[in-house]
């Protein structure tokens, strides 16, 4: 867990939430599902963290929760240090919500009429209204599409619609949830740029992205929460999550001509995969990668290539999912 | 200025239905041609009922139906945007506002009391100008107030309804009891004298009886203010014993909801 400070923009604090769903047989007993078990983090200004997880794990709960549509049962909630509720109430923290369903735009109304009824909500004033909009029209590129109605937008344009209307009132936390599930993959590295360009560098706002697409958290993640049926598993950055699963590097050995048998045993690696002409390897350090390929040379090999191997956020996800590492 | 922006963006999505409108204007003229047309039917024959308000029957039913399109609205409005709202999607994105859930129900449903209103006003004015309705300056401000009253009345009502609608999502008892008896005992197609003695009974326990009368003695029978004070009074009664009930139930069913995180299920 992260060094926490007593202002950090989000803070959550053992925080559970049952869910109690009623049987459709009336005569059997409402059923208890615990959505969050004990979760704690936090979220620092102007960092990406994370939540990731399978369907059902809890992340959408705490979306909601932090967007007051649903209440929790148990610990505590503080946003800047002040209770939730009463950041709430004084309207003191500005939260944009960026939901997935473009079904929460009224698709009569044009993309600009539609976020100058949301600017009203917003308690933006009367006169600052039309200037708000076009500013956030500009910022995310949709300006010649604001005066066609929505329901003749393309899912990338409805995407970037719902993010518009998430930072109309400027927020300090940006909660998304699942920002580009509906979009082809260009149009989603266009979101991935604007979130980290417009929000991170220029604003320095804090955002809690809750996503299971993995190629999303690989682009944007700078801080990871693992949850699995309502609990956090493991988080931390990408790169510790890494060493969760291999505490060393990987790298790949190509030959020309295979090293004989047993060459890799008087060095410090542990080889975890071997096919013809290639070896995968584990070394606790760089130095064990040169001693390996020394005594594949010195064992009659012919090196033709040594690659470190990233190891993909999909490989960290499935095995800690799956309790490899742990 | 959050009411007006509701109001605002329900007038554009009302004018990008435009046939809509024109069905509409075309239903009110059709009902109001067909019970011209009863009227013209039994009008040689005049029910001692109908004495007291000119014998004319059309005139009649059309206070009625002024009224009960207001009442319903009042009924129907708030459930039927929480419901909608849910299904469209909407309800999600208006609630992650710092907007009251007062504010975001009201909001919704404002566009369809104006609606009602308008089309009150129109049949009122219609009986005026065609069929000897009289309505004097005074009596016109008694009948907003009766109108407004009606309102509140059923907007308690409502909010019973959409309390209900909040937690369970369909199946309303609520709306379908209040909807159907007001519209069998509330007099509005015909007099409540003529029920059986019980069935008037449970009509005066409804709150259109009491707004139909009181607008009827107004515009019909011609009677001054004083004469329907007692009816006011049981109006103003009922609001008294319903509106906070209702504030009640629906502040219980958010915060259920909120709980069992169906706020935006449907």
């Amino acid at each position: 867990m992260r060094e926490t400070e007593m202002s950090d923009p989000i803070s959550f604090h053992n925080v559970s939430k049952i869910y109690r769903i009623p049987s459709l047989k009336p005569w059997q007993a409402i059923k208890k599902i615990s959505a969050l078990n004990d979760v704690s983090f936090t979220c620092p200004q102007g960092e990406i963290s994370c939540l990731l997880g399978p369907n059902g794990a809890g992340k959408t709960t705490v979306i909601k929760i932090l967007a007051g549509l649903v209440s929790h049962d148990g610990g505590d909630i503080k946003l800047y240090g002040m209770p939730y509720s009463e950041a709430m109430k004084r309207a003191s923290v500005k939260i944009g919500v960026m939901a997935s369903n473009d079904r929460s735009f009224y698709w009569r109304l044009t993309g600009r009429q539609n976020l100058e009824f949301f600017c009203s909500l917003y308690d933006i004033k009367r006169r600052a209204i039309h200037g708000v909009v076009s500013d956030v029209l500009l910022e995310l590129d949709i300006e010649k599409e604001a005066d066609k109605p929505f329901r003749l937008y393309s899912s990338g344009i409805k995407q970037k619609f719902l993010l518009a209307r998430s930072i109309l009132r400027n927020p300090d936390i940006l909660l998304l949830d699942e920002p580009t599930s509906h979009i082809d993959p260009i149009a989603k590295d266009g979101i991935h740029a604007l979130i980290r360009n417009n929000f991170i560098y220029r604003r320095n706002t804090a955002i809690l992205l809750c996503t299971h697409d993995l190629y999303e958290v690989q682009r944007l993640a700078d801080y990871i929460i693992l949850l699995n049926d309502g609990r956090i598993i493991a988080e931390g950055s990408p790169m510790r999550l890494r060493s969760l699963i291999h505490p060393g590097i990987t790298f790949i050995i190509e030959f020309s001509r295979m090293p004989g048998k047993n060459w890799a045993k008087r060095v410090p690696v542990t080889i975890i995969r071997e096919e013809r002409g290639k070896v995968e390897c584990v070394a606790r350090n760089k130095r064990g990668i040169s001693a390996a390929i020394h005594a594949a040379v010195n064992h009659g090999g012919k090196v033709t290539k040594c690659t470190e191997r990233d190891e993909s956020i999909i490989d960290i996800f499935s095995r800690l999912i799956q309790g490899n590492a742990l | 200025m959050k009411i007006v922006a509701f109001l605002k963006k329900d007038l554009f999505i009302t004018l990008s239905y435009r046939f809509n409108l024109l069905i509409q204007l075309v239903k009110i003229v059709i009902s109001l041609l067909m019970f011209y047309f009863i009227g013209e039917t039994f009008g040689g024959a005049m029910s001692p009922y109908l004495a007291r308000y000119g014998g004319n029957y059309f005139a009649y039913v059309l206070v009625g139906f002024a009224v009960s399109g207001f009442a319903s609205v009042g009924l129907d409005a708030l459930s039927d945007e929480v419901r909608s709202a849910q299904v469209e999607g909407t309800l999600e994105a208006l609630l992650s506002t710092p907007t009251s859930i007062y504010t975001i129900l009201i909001g919704n449903s404002l566009w369809s009391f104006i609606e009602a209103f308008i089309e009150s006003l129109l049949l009122i004015s219609i009986g005026i100008i065609f069929f000897e309705l009289h309505l004097s300056i005074p009596g016109a401000l008694v009948a907003m107030f009766v109108l407004l009253l009606t309102l509140i009345a059923f907007l308690s009502i409502g909010m019973l309804s959409a309390s209900f609608i909040m937690i369970f999502k369909q199946g309303n008892p609520i709306k379908f009891i209040f909807g159907s008896s007001s519209y069998f005992l509330g007099g509005i197609i015909f007099p409540v004298e003529v029920l059986p003695r019980p069935l008037q009974y449970l009509a005066e326990a409804l709150p259109i009886t009491h707004a139909i009368k009181a607008l009827r003695e107004l515009l019909l029978a011609k009677t001054g203010f004083e004469s329907i004070i007692p009816i006011i009074l049981n109006l103003i009664l009922f609001i008294i014993i319903i509106a906070p009930l209702s504030i009640i139930a629906f502040r219980f069913a958010v915060k259920r909801a909120k709980r069992d995180g169906s706020l935006v299920q449907y």
